[in-house]
């Protein structure tokens, strides 16, 4: 039992995590870090297969990244550079080669040229849906920018457009704003990737806007690599963390949150980790989420009882499964874009996705699951192909799940395009639930409906950054503005924490 | 009728007969009377009375009249139990009825009942309460209170269950010791009160005024413990009065349980044998007077019931129903759920809630570094900004009622109103505030030992001081007439008999 | 008649149109109301299809009426007679059942045989429904905002403000709910209270009336607020049964608008708004009769009073497309039943109080999501969900002696069948909802003397609600407060000077309340500005 002091203990090394770790080491904090796994990264952190070959685990889209946000941590100095695309994605909508792939080129006129071709008018009308969206995530922006307030809900019933798109459904939304079925497969399926909803649920919108944060009117979005390989974002960060003097454990397992009682409150006062070892720290971040934090690591009775009931019933609901492919010969998916950089989408319409999310309602696997693929370099000049799948099984895998796995196969060859498929593996949301111990298996630590973002994404007692405790803040995606790789849950940790830190 | 009626409903018709002859009368009526209004030879009329008396349907009574003394009959318990369902029915079906039921119709003479929690409660056995409060206060009331929830908390960690969801500190609290606590909300305001007795190291048993098995249980998650809801194991009786010592001592099976009764000290709980029936007996009250209450299977009713009676005769034991308690809770100074504070789970508004300081209970409060019950923060924080408003004791002198009712050519008419749970405005005396309101009672009763008007009543933290000068807004003769009212202490009666201690020896030589 | 000329013309004589028209006259103006129909009530009519059997042929409830409304109208005067239904019966599979009544201890008894944690839940759930009801009736009883480039006009903003500061003011914790219950589920708002799948199947219902949404649909949660608001204390009284039918409401609207010295005129079709010189004056009738008036108002759906009535140039073209794209599918059916006797439940043989309240089938909510996925896809329900009443357990003078009617409110039967048609679906649709009461009702099959069987496409031919849809337009976020029915449009006003919306495609939405139109008609007084009443005469009716 050696007791250590710090000024903050960070729960978990995810990509969010380490964000707040290095940003307030930088401002002067003595921080402390503590991985379970063996590699820091979290749902950002690469998979080596070996033979230096090297996929993303979980997340194929740097895209979201607020590069703006982390300047501090200098990221480039420590050796992080983007490889940007030229699209944000392309849709295949039935088994053939790129040529006939719907791609949502970056550049609006390019992007433009494309929906036109695909659907008369629809140029015309993706200017105009440019347009829109930008006005809104550039509104949407602020908000995620700053902590969750009831204020905000001002701009919102004021707002006729960001309340139409926050509680549209996609079906209805993109049904208004593009004729082309394919362009609105493209963008739904965009928006529904890790979501247990289809494109018919009210309120789903929201999670298109998510996904084009950064889009403008003159154009989407980007995505992006990091130059390197897949490991070279979270390196980057480890780097920047290590080089502020971060003291970063790695196979440590945090199993509790010390929690002291003061006047008029209670205070979280350090970590406990498997191994017995007591840190204290006058302030604990986690960036694990919500209910793992506060029903796992502080425990109910420390909690009040309406926080409880309500973290018991915060819906984290996993559907995506991952195959990793390994492609002997350098061959399909034939990419319409002509670079790997740009995942392709494949659905045959809105139905697929709806399907998908009945499926995930009743708990069952698709037997025909839709799919967004990503070529990355492989062994001796091969590729390996990283495939999202939903919806996947709750608990099981390709092994377990014979449906899924025929189903998962069959997609995957119709994508393939006869390229040699080898032994693959693949991943389901029972994975993230127990490698990276994501409550439900869900990769953005919570839903994205409005029901559980901005005020609601928490408790009637804390939301954002905040928790029940005094001391303990959430610098992960159950934390305000939510998931995906953005940095943007750690850098509000990492503004917050000052005042707990008095 | 050419055809003969079928075999048994001749006995029928001929029972009616009788039930309807007894019941048209206005006095018990002997067999030869009955069998000559009915046409039936006295045998005949004898062997089914019988049989009507066996059922309850009829009673066998003494009667005295000019014609000389004798048996006669008159209509029984169960009858009257079936007819006495209709006046509180009303409804497609009869309310809930506690184990006691029967036994209580047997005294009823009011017919009147409360509705509690559901279940059907005597306001009053007699006509008028009056004398059942003399009971309470002079010799030994038997008020059934069986419709209290119960609850059990079980378990290796049912003490950090039960110091997790009670402000009191239950680690303070022994097998066989009884505790009085309240528990809050998250935002540290009052939800309920109640007494828990720790019945073993892992087992405690909680009884509330409103169900709150879900509060409870929603407590625990991550203890060790479970909780049980157990209301309807246990039917209650509450005996109450400076002779209701005498009377379970007489009542106990033997002189080992009459001895452990009779040396049981306040707020403890011991095991006992009546009538060959095993209770728990615990020495708490709502009357704040010297009083016990027993917790009894509900097979186990009647029987126990039936014994204290019997025994109690001796001590001027009666049943006593819902207003005398009322009457004697008020000079207790025990607040009320629902009258004289609103439980957090059922304020409509957030000013009607009320943290525990403000319903005279700070002292059940007991933060300490090592415990976390529920509300302790939001508790602490308020308690750090101070409270607006005091649970106080509110008294109008008999003269002072004189005072109000003589312009009207009235004697004072308190003593003739029951308790009333209708809130009164306090005012300011004029000076102060320009008289304005700075409170109200919520519950007030004329207190026949006292001879004065006591109430609770909420007031503003600034007029809360014992001595206080306030207006008390009352009707008199239908015009509202304020009359200068006193904070008072509470309790306003304090008997040092409620919490002594004696000897069995003592007990039994009271009695002669 | 027509040569006389109006202050105002109300296009559409249901009960909206004719509480616009009855305001208005109460202020002094004179007011013509056009009903294309021969007799007014829009959706609340009642009609005898089946000798001596009266049928309340599309809604049948009377709980979210007003009581402004009620008030300012002397309605109860005119014939308003309401009888409360007093009780909510769900039968469930194997003669179970789940019974609330108007006595809580005896409610709580029974839920308390699903489960005890639910009933001591229950009692809570309500009060904070209550609480809830209480900020969303402010919410509608506040006109949205003319939307001014983002900001609310001067006229609205001192309201607005008010709103404002009462939400910000109020407990945190009740904010929170009633965010969530403005955006979640209503299975993700049940779950957080319940764990008896019959309670919360049966507090869901409430949730998806009317609406193309299942209880596991994100914004249902609003729905079922939006029905509470009938429903305050949770006392079923305030759910009631108009005597002689919905219809007759409107009977009793129009005789008060009347009274108050409006003119209803039936058979009368608008054709199209007259606009001149970017002004509205009056309407053009379908045998190009025109009939002029400084303002007018519809009480019909967007895609009528945006789409068919204006000329396509008067409009900025998003709120055209909007219009158009309006998402008012109908999914709900009516199945009217006439009956030779009395229908006994299962769980309940002997008739009893029970019959005169509300009776729901759905055992469960997969039962309903069931439902909702066959319709989701273009199919009608297999096996719906059934919402009950028999009117003449209520009111005597619907049916025979001892024969009855019984309305059944069916979900889901979408306005658009896949592959398929109405015209021949339409009794199989039927089939299924007797099949599914025959569980629960044994032997009613064989006591129906006569079926009828509406679907979302009659509404829209009989009623003229385009897409059939009882609420004129989906309840859900998008299609509310300032969306309704789009922006530039949500504050009655439209952007052509003089023409107004009143109907329930107008804040704060469907159901019988008469709502939308007192706040229509009180916007066009203000931009009159004429006071909302001439003096007590003309209000209590020296017009009759």
């Amino acid at each position: 039992m050696t007791a250590r002091d710090f000024d903050v203990a960070v729960v978990g090394g995810g990509h969010n995590a380490l964000v707040a770790a290095g940003l307030l080491q930088r401002r002067g904090a003595r921080v402390a870090l503590f991985e379970a796994r063996p590699q820091l990264g979290g749902f950002a952190s690469p998979l080596a297969l070996g033979e230096g070959v090297e996929v993303p685990l979980a997340v194929d889209d740097w895209g979201l990244v607020r590069d703006d946000l982390l300047a501090e941590l200098e990221l480039e100095r420590h050796g992080l550079a983007w490889a940007p695309a030229e699209a944000l994605a392309a849709l295949r909508s039935e088994a053939t080669d790129g040529d006939a792939d719907l791609v949502l080129w970056r550049e609006a006129g390019r992007c433009a040229a494309s929906f036109e071709q695909d659907a008369p008018g629809d140029g015309k009308r993706l200017r105009r849906f440019l347009a829109e969206i930008g006005g809104l995530v550039g509104e949407l922006e602020e908000l995620w920018r700053r902590p969750p307030e009831l204020r905000q809900l001002a701009r919102f019933v004021l707002s006729p457009e960001l309340l139409r798109w926050c509680g549209g459904s996609l079906e209805e939304l993109l049904g208004a704003a593009f004729d082309g079925t394919r362009a609105r497969t493209a963008f739904g399926a965009l928006a529904l990737r890790g979501s247990a909803w289809g494109p018919s649920a009210a309120g789903t919108g929201i999670l298109l806007l998510h996904q084009l944060a950064g889009t403008t009117a003159e154009g989407l979005r980007v995505a992006r690599r990091p130059r390197g390989g897949a490991g070279a974002f979270v390196a980057a960060l480890e780097r920047s963390a290590a080089d502020a003097g971060v003291q970063m454990a790695t196979g440590a397992p945090v199993r509790q949150i010390l929690v002291e009682n003061v006047a008029g409150g209670s205070r979280a006062v350090g970590l406990r980790l498997a191994n017995g070892t007591e840190v204290s720290a006058r302030c604990v971040l986690s960036g694990l989420d919500r209910r793992t934090t506060l029903l796992d690591l502080v425990g109910p009775a420390r909690l009040p009882v309406q926080s409880v009931r309500r973290l018991r019933h915060l819906r984290h609901h996993g559907v995506r499964g991952r195959a990793i492919v390994p492609v002997a010969k350098r061959a399909g998916p034939a990419l319409a874009t002509g670079e790997p950089g740009v995942p392709l989408l494949v659905a045959r319409g809105l139905e697929q996705l709806e399907r998908a999310a009945d499926d995930a309602k009743w708990g069952r696997s698709s037997a025909r699951p839709w799919l967004e693929v990503s070529v990355w370099p492989g062994r001796a000049g091969g590729t390996t192909w990283t495939i999202n799948a939903q919806c996947a099984p709750q608990s099981g895998s390709a092994t377990t799940d014979g449906a899924w796995a025929s189903g998962l196969r069959a997609a995957i060859e119709g994508v393939g395009s006869g390229a040699e498929l080898a032994p693959w593996r693949d991943l389901t949301p029972a994975d993230w639930e127990r490698e990276l111990g994501a409550a439900g298996g869900c990769e953005h630590h919570g839903d994205m409906l409005l029901d559980q973002l901005f005020q609601l994404r928490g408790t009637e007692r804390a939301a954002g950054a905040r928790t029940e405790l005094q001391g303990l803040l959430l610098c992960g995606s159950g934390a305000h503005p939510g998931g995906a790789v953005t940095g943007l849950p750690g850098w509000h940790a990492a503004e917050l924490a000052p005042e707990e830190l008095g | 009728m050419s055809t003969p009626p079928p075999h048994g409903t001749q006995a029928i018709q001929r029972a009616f007969a009788l039930l309807r002859a007894v019941a048209d009368s206005a006095r018990p009526l002997p067999l030869a009377e009955l069998s000559r209004r009915v046409g039936l030879r006295p045998p005949t009329a004898h062997r089914i009375l019988g049989a009507l008396v066996a059922e309850g349907l009829l009673d066998r009574v003494e009667r005295v009249e000019r014609d000389g003394a004798g048996m006669g009959y008159c209509v029984g318990r169960r009858a009257r139990a079936l007819g006495a369902l209709a006046p509180l029915a009303g409804q497609q079906k009869p309310p809930r009825t506690t184990p006691f039921f029967a036994r209580e119709l047997e005294h009823h003479a009011s017919f009147g009942w409360r509705d509690w929690s559901g279940v059907a409660g005597a306001t009053s056995y007699e006509p008028t309460y009056h004398r059942e409060y003399w009971a309470i206060r002079n010799a030994a009331a038997i008020i059934d209170v069986s419709p209290l929830f119960k609850y059990e908390i079980r378990g290796p960690q049912a003490e950090a269950l039960a110091n997790r969801i009670f402000t009191r500190d239950f680690r303070k609290c022994r097998p066989g010791q009884v505790m009085y606590t309240c528990w809050l909300d998250d935002d540290g305001k009052l939800l309920q009160d109640g007494n828990v007795v720790r019945l073993a190291p892992d087992r405690f048993r909680a009884t509330a005024a409103h169900p709150t098995l879900r509060w409870f249980q929603d407590c625990g998650h991550g203890i060790d413990a479970e909780v049980a809801e157990v209301t309807e194991d246990y039917a209650a009786l509450s005996v109450q009065g400076p002779r209701s010592r005498a009377v379970l001592v007489a009542a106990a099976r033997d002189r080992a349980h009459a001895e452990r009764l009779a040396a049981l000290p306040y707020f403890r709980a011991a095991e006992a044998d009546i009538a060959g029936c095993p209770v728990l007996v615990t020495r708490t009250g709502f009357t704040g007077d010297l009083g016990y209450e027993v917790w009894i299977a509900p097979a186990d009713a009647e029987t126990v019931w039936d014994a204290l009676f019997h025994h109690g005769e001796a001590h001027g034991a009666m049943p006593v129903g819902l207003v005398a308690m009322d009457q004697a809770r008020v000079e207790a100074g025990l607040a009320l759920i629902d009258i004289d504070f609103v439980s957090a789970a059922h304020a409509l508004l957030e000013g009607r809630k009320s943290a525990p300081h403000e319903m005279g209970l700070a002292w059940t409060v007991k933060p300490s570094p090592d415990r976390d019950f529920v509300g302790r923060a939001a508790l602490e924080r308020a308690v750090a900004e101070g409270f607006r408003t005091r649970l106080v004791g509110i008294e109008v002198s008999w003269m002072e009622l004189e005072r109000v009712h003589a312009p009207y050519g009235l004697r004072p008419q308190n003593p003739h109103h029951p308790p009333s749970r209708e809130p009164g405005a306090l005012y300011a005396p004029y000076g102060a505030e320009d008289g304005r309101q700075v409170g109200q009672v919520t519950s007030q009763a004329f207190s026949p030992l006292l001879k004065k008007q006591v109430g609770l009543a909420s007031v503003d933290a600034r007029f809360a001081e014992p001595g206080t000068a306030l207006e008390l807004e009352m009707m008199v003769d239908y015009k509202r007439v304020r009359a200068s009212a006193r904070v008072a202490h509470l309790p306003f009666y304090d008997p040092p008999h409620k919490r002594d201690d004696v000897t069995i020896d003592e007990v039994q030589g009271a009695r002669a | 008649m027509s040569a006389r000329s109006w202050d105002a013309v109300v296009v559409g004589g249901g009960h909206n149109g004719l509480v616009s028209a009855a305001y208005l006259a109460r202020a002094g103006l004179r007011v013509q109301v056009l009903e294309r129909r021969e007799r007014v009530g829009g959706a609340t009519v009642t009609e005898e299809p089946y000798p001596g059997f009266r049928y309340s042929v599309f809604s049948y409830l009377v709980s979210l009426l007003r009581p402004e409304v009620i008030h300012d109208l002397d309605l109860v005067r005119h014939g308003l007679f309401l009888v409360p239904l007093e009780s909510t019966l769900n039968p469930l599979p194997g003669g179970d059942e789940l019974y609330r009544e108007a006595d809580s201890n005896r409610t709580f008894a029974n839920v308390a045989r699903h489960s005890r944690r639910d009933a001591e839940a229950y009692v809570e759930y309500r009060l904070r429904m209550t609480q809830l009801a209480q900020l969303v009736h402010e919410l509608q009883a506040t006109a949205p905002p003319d939307l001014v480039d983002g900001a609310a006009a001067d006229e609205d903003a001192a309201a607005l403000a008010a709103l404002a500061r009462r939400y910000v003011q109020a407990p945190r914790d009740l904010i929170f709910t009633f965010l969530q219950a403005l955006t979640t589920s209503a299975e993700s708002l049940l779950d957080q209270w319940f764990e008896s799948a019959p309670l919360k199947a049966a507090l869901a219902t409430s949730s998806i009336i009317g609406s193309f949404v299942s209880p596991r649909s994100p914004g249902s949660a609003y729905v079922l607020l939006h029905h509470y608001m009938g429903e305050i204390d949770g006392v079923y009284r305030a759910w009631g049964w108009q005597k002689g039918g919905t219809g007759g409401l409107a009977e009793v609207i129009a005789r008060a608008a009347r009274s108050l010295g409006a003119d209803i005129r039936l058979d009368a079709q608008v054709q199209r708004v007259l606009v001149e010189d970017g002004e509205v004056c009056g309407v053009v009738l379908e045998d190009g009769e025109e009939v002029r008036a400084r303002v007018v108002l519809s009480s019909l759906a967007p895609q009528a009073s945006l789409g068919r009535f204006l000329d396509p140039g008067l409009l900025p073209e998003e709120l055209l497309d909007r219009a158009m794209r309006w998402q008012s599918f109908g999914c709900s059916g009516k199945v009217n039943l006439a009956l030779d006797r009395v229908p006994r439940f299962a769980s309940r043989p002997e008739p009893g109080p029970h019959l005169a309240g509300g009776m729901s089938i759905a055992p469960d909510l997969d039962y309903v999501e069931r439902a909702f996925e066959d319709a989701k896809y273009g199919g009608w329900s297999r096996r719906p969900f059934a919402d009950l009443v028999i009117p003449s357990c209520l009111d005597p003078d619907m049916a025979p002696p001892g024969k009855h009617v019984m309305s059944c409110f069916v979900q889901y039967a979408p306005y658009a069948l896949s592959g398929a048609d109405w015209a021949d679906q339409r009794e199989a649709f039927g089939d299924a909802v007797i099949d599914v009461l025959e569980e629960h009702m044994p032997g009613l099959r064989e006591s129906i003397l006569h079926r009828q069987v509406l679907v979302p496409p009659d509404i829209e031919r009989i009623v003229g609600i385009p897409g059939g849809n009882i609420f004129h337009g989906e309840l859900r976020m998008s299609q509310l407060f300032v969306n309704r029915p789009g922006a530039r449009a949500a504050a009655y006003r439209t952007p052509v000077p003089g023409y107004y919306l009143c109907g329930s495609s107008t804040h704060p939405g469907g159901g019988i309340s008469g709502a939308p139109g007192r706040l229509a008609a009180l916007r066009v007084l203000r931009d009159l500005d004429r006071p909302a009443e001439v003096s007590a005469t003309a209000a209590t009716g020296s017009g009759a």
